[in-house]
């Protein structure tokens, strides 16, 4: 049979189709959060059980396709008196287009099962990380220098987010919250998850106040921060990815930035991750010039930066209730990133900027601007005094 | 089937009763039957009114959630859009979710259910229809609500799943949250009282002969679905009370530090959210399964295997919500029974899709609009579904959720899917509601556009959210891959609105055409078109005696002695029957208490969320003075042209009226 008219909207149909997939082929983006093209073993074999899967679906997909076409092409009303045989249903096909799916199926889980069990299993020696999910900014704790195990455990406290409120409403802060606490000290740094290279690495997860989704692409599949709960995500690098730096984002929405919670992971070799390390585990250099050395002040005294902000790596980021001698409870509310170390990270504010002196200039006159929601409350500084801070913490190597 | 039930109204004895006299019903007048104008609409209790205003409500919705997509689309046609802010940006695509789903494609489903269920039963109305109109009250008075708060502070921002904790009033202490948790519990008292109506009026209503297996799909999608409605809205229902209770008095169900668990709302919100998803997706595949057969000229394919695909995925429905969980950590014996029972699932799914292909096979296809409608739902459908099939691998899934690729799959489902269905069921049976054709020609014009709007936004997105584009971000950054692909999702999705355009005004000119359409539009084949087009309001003269699924198509064909399926009787040869007195039938009357119930329900809420006790206990008396008014007043208002033989054939409600609808038996 020949339609002269609708071939020819079959070669249109067919040459945009073609060149919609082309293109889709074609376009070879910058996508640094693209998850087929991994950087790690577990990134790998999530694409190497993913891929078949597609193009089995793909498959699938045509042959319905195909048989649709088949019936509109053919099967048309030609005849408007004709009545075609009343076919009632067929039990032997119906019963093979039941089973022949369920088969592939069944095929298909003897691949996705086990990897399930893979990728849960806990690796051999593995170098744990705790991360803890903030609202919209991530907190690592890493082992002391040398070490490799961390066993945290989540203890309840009493919410200093609740502190503001509690006063205004004339009570004692009643929200409760969980916080990780570490028996041996850690290491406390922000945003920048700095890993070996090579090592597989244990993250143990948790949040501190809402859900979030800590996701690095081109290395793993998603793990929930969740409150109150600890999770545990592997993952590891490949020895060559030394010096790269892999992007990551939270996964989940969070609140109002729920964008804006970036983060970078950088794969270092194992003696630069060593000396990294070891130079945070280091009180930060004394502040070299007059400059930074005014930002010092005015951090630690009227800027009242350090009503939030630790510069300390020794001092876990947390909420501490501080009981003084008379048995009054103050708290330190410090629900910013650790600062310690500063100078060294490449990005700040969830990974959104750049940490050069313009970006931070222009984040200390309004956080807000840059980060909506964010919960930093800045008076308004003078330019001096903006210098001065930036000067600060950028001296904070 | 011989289920035996009370007269569903009051006590047995109670419609029996002899009323003689016009009744006082208490503080409202009776609203008469002849009332014409608004108040008719607004106290009636005619379900094809009713599903009318469903219908129209709807489509209200839709332009709103539409108008909200367009804008989450703007904001993010190129990197760092600046067009909305953080917080309006939240709000919008929490709201687009949630009017999506519960203001339009539920109603939707709804206004279908409403309209076609008791005309495709041969029945003359639903088993209840006061709680009918008591239903529809509850959704558009519940749709208002929701819709207030943008002018009480700002709309629900926590999205449509309301993740605790960060729905708690800690890190949302505005009243956004509030108005989304009481909304929703007024459109479930809603969806419950209609799944409870829409079941009844099945079991019991059905024209004499009709048993189960001998119902149309559409029918059969809506008892199934109802079902789910039944069971999966209690749960929403469950979370809510306990999300507000750790709102307004201070409970710490979702409270991680007080030994609550966030999970725990995920757990609740899936349990009922997945069902729902099959909610929203059924009543499509039961219109689809009837427009099929009719332009293809051949009954549906294994019609039991589809009925039971039918049941079977509303079973599977509800082993399978943890799939929405697989990185939340619940281990791996969990999710891998999760990621199992996910996979399996696809086969009655998949076994519906071969059934309505083979339907296709070797039938006589017209294709009308309704018909492009119905093959665009399987084409579009097949692709959402074998996406869904890549989301139960595991381990692949986390690399999936959160991310555009999920946005991708639930469109292709629930637009390129539910709502295609129901846009089939608009063309297919418009001529039947309102007596006119929809114009064919908008009406291809406006399929085509929308199918090309539809893949060009949502297929983009399954390549950016492999390239790793999490989801419900108000900007994403330059750089990342992203760009292109976003302003081609953005353009695709301004063509689906010219699409949606095209069928206003498509609607609008079939208003001002006064062309009828004729009695058997479409060559149909079951009960609903064996009466006018519109239908008068107790549907049938003469309820049919049902002997087969394609009851009408089966009365104007027979073999002939070749076995040659031959015309026999036209449509007009088949409807038409001995003259039947309106007057020896009686429908239920028009009630204001239905809305005075209803209307209670945002007065409670607004009560508590500004913890004004005094207006929630007004809000409440007021459902009791409602319900009781609704009690005391006969279902049916005493006609003084049948009181002399009232008793004899049991004229005083529409429940004994109704009898004559039932199978012998029940």
């Amino acid at each position: 049979m020949h339609f002269p008219g609708r071939s020819r909207w079959r070669q249109v149909a067919s040459a945009a189709t073609l060149a919609v997939f082309l293109a889709s082929c074609a376009v070879e983006q910058h996508a640094p959060q693209d998850t087929f093209k991994p950087e790690s073993e577990s990134a790998r074999r999530i694409t190497r059980l993913a891929v078949p899967v597609f193009w089995a679906a793909i498959a699938v997909g045509v042959f319905v396709y195909g048989l649709l076409m088949w019936c509109i092409v053919k099967y048309r009303r030609r005849d408007e008196n004709h009545v075609p045989t009343q076919v009632h249903g067929n039990g032997k096909l119906e019963a093979a287009w039941g089973i022949i799916p369920a088969l592939l199926l069944v095929v298909v889980g003897s691949f996705a099962v086990p990897e399930i069990f893979r990728q849960s299993n806990e690796p051999k020696d593995p170098y744990n990380i705790t991360v803890i999910g903030h609202q919209w900014w991530w907190e690592y704790q890493y082992p002391q220098v040398g070490e490799s195990k961390m066993s945290p455990r989540l203890e309840t406290i009493e919410d200093p987010l609740d502190i503001d409120k509690a006063k205004e409403e004339g009570r004692s802060p009643k929200f409760l919250a969980k916080v990780v606490k570490q028996d041996k000290p850690a290491i406390t740094t922000a945003n920048e998850l700095h890993i070996p290279a090579g090592r597989n690495v244990r993250l143990i997860i948790t949040s501190r106040d809402v859900m979030h989704n800590y996701w690095v692409p081109k290395l793993s599949g998603k793990i929930y921060a969740i409150p109150g709960k600890l999770n545990r995500l592997t993952i590891n690098s490949d020895p060559e990815d030394a010096g790269k730096t892999i992007y990551g984002q939270c996964a989940e929405f969070c609140g109002v930035s729920h964008a804006n919670m970036r983060f970078k992971v950088v794969i270092d070799s194992p003696e630069k991750f060593d000396a990294w390390l070891a130079n945070q585990a280091q009180p930060a250099l004394k502040a070299a010039n007059e400059l930074a050395k005014a930002g010092e002040v005015l951090f630690n005294g009227g800027g009242g930066c350090t009503n939030c902000h630790w510069t300390d790596s020794g001092r876990t980021n947390g909420y501490e209730a501080v009981k003084s001698d008379a048995g009054e409870v103050s708290y330190v509310k410090n629900i910013g990133p650790n600062l310690a170390h500063f100078g060294v990270r490449k990005t700040f504010a969830g990974a959104i900027a750049p940490s050069d002196t313009r970006s931070l200039k222009a984040w200390l006159r309004n956080p807000q601007k840059f980060k909506p929601g964010s919960r930093m409350v800045v008076r308004k500084f003078s330019e001096d005094e903006v210098n001065a801070l930036v000067a600060y913490v950028q001296s904070l190597k | 089937m011989t289920i035996v039930v009370a007269p569903p109204t009051g006590s047995p004895d109670l419609p029996r009763r002899r009323i003689s006299a016009p009744v006082d019903t208490g503080l409202l007048r009776r609203p008469a039957e002849t009332e014409k104008g608004v108040w008719s609409w607004v106290t009636t209790v005619d379900h094809k009114r009713i599903g009318i205003m469903y219908g129209a409500a709807s489509l209200v919705f839709f332009m709103i959630g539409g108008i909200e997509a367009l804008l989450i689309r703007l904001q993010l046609a190129q990197p760092n859009g600046d067009l909305l802010s953080a917080d309006v940006y939240n709000q919008m695509f929490t709201m687009h979710g949630t009017t999506m789903v519960f203001l339009l494609v539920m109603p939707l489903s709804s206004a279908f259910f409403n309209y076609f269920l008791p005309l495709q039963l041969g029945a003359r109305d639903v088993a209840f229809p006061r709680l009918n109109a008591f239903s529809w009250w509850a959704y558009i008075l519940g749709g208002f609500f929701i819709y207030s708060s943008m002018f009480l502070g700002g709309m629900p921002n926590g999205g449509w799943f309301g993740y605790a904790p960060n729905t708690s009033i800690t890190y949302s202490p505005g009243h956004n949250i509030d108005f989304w948790i009481f909304g929703l519990q007024i459109l479930g008292i809603g969806s419950t009282a209609s799944a409870v109506n829409f079941i009844v009026t099945v079991i019991n209503m059905r024209a004499p002969g009709m048993n189960l297996m001998r119902m149309p799909v559409f029918a059969w999608m809506t008892f199934v679905s109802s079902f789910l409605m039944l069971f999966a809205m209690p749960i929403i229902t469950v979370a809510l009370f306990l999300l507000s209770f750790d709102r307004t008095f201070g409970a710490n169900f979702f409270n991680a530090g007080a030994g609550g668990d966030p999970v725990l709302w995920q757990h609740l919100f899936w349990l009922f959210g997945h069902p729902e998803v099959y909610i929203l997706i059924l009543p499509a595949m039961g219109i689809v399964s009837e427009v099929l057969p009719t332009f293809a000229r051949k009954p549906l394919f294994g019609y039991s295997v589809v009925v039971f695909s039918g049941i079977a995925i509303g079973f599977m429905g509800w082993g399978v919500w943890a799939h929405h969980m697989f990185a939340v950590g619940l281990g791996p014996v969990a999710v891998s029974a999760f990621g199992i029972s996910t996979m399996f699932i696809a086969v009655p799914t998949g076994v519906k899709i071969f059934n309505w292909t083979a339907t296709l096979w070797g039938g006589a296809i017209r294709f009308t609009v309704a018909m492009m409608f119905s093959v665009g739902f399987i084409s579009t459908f097949v692709i959402g579904g074998l996406s869904g099939v890549t989301h139960s691998l595991v381990a692949s899934d986390t690399q999936q959720t959160d991310t555009y690729y999920i946005v991708a799959h639930f469109h292709y489902v629930l637009f390129g899917g539910a709502l295609m269905g129901l846009f089939s069921g608009f063309y297919y049976w418009w001529p039947k509601i309102f007596g006119k054709m929809l114009s064919e020609k908008i009406g291809k014009a406006h399929f085509w556009v929308m199918l090309i709007g539809m893949h060009m936004t949502f297929f983009p997105m399954h390549f950016v959210g492999l390239q790793g584009q999490p989801r419900r971000m108000y900007r994403y950054d330059k750089g990342m891959g992203f760009d292109m692909w976003n302003l081609i999702e953005t353009i695709g999705s301004f063509i689906i609105a010219v699409s949606l355009l095209l069928f206003l005004f498509n609607i609008y000119k079939t208003t001002k055409n006064p062309a009828k359409a004729p009695r058997d539009p479409w060559d149909a084949r079951t009960v609903e078109w064996m009466t006018e087009s519109p239908p008068k309001p107790h549907n049938f003269d003469h309820i049919p005696t049902i002997h087969t699924v394609d009851e009408f198509w089966h009365r104007k064909y027979a073999e002939d002695e070749n076995h040659q399926m031959r015309r026999v009787a036209t449509a007009e040869q088949v409807l038409a029957a001995d003259p039947v007195d309106p007057s020896t039938i009686h429908m239920p009357s028009p009630s204001f208490w239905p809305l005075v119930a209803g209307f209670g329900l945002p007065v409670i809420a607004y009560g508590m969320i500004y913890r004004a006790w005094p207006v929630s206990i007004l809000g409440a008396l007021t459902i009791v003075g409602g319900l009781f008014g609704w009690s005391i007043e006969p279902s049916a208002a005493p006609h003084d042209d049948h009181d002399d033989h009232d008793d004899s054939h049991g004229h005083d409600g529409p429940e004994t009226t109704f009898a004559g609808a039932l199978p012998a038996g029940s």
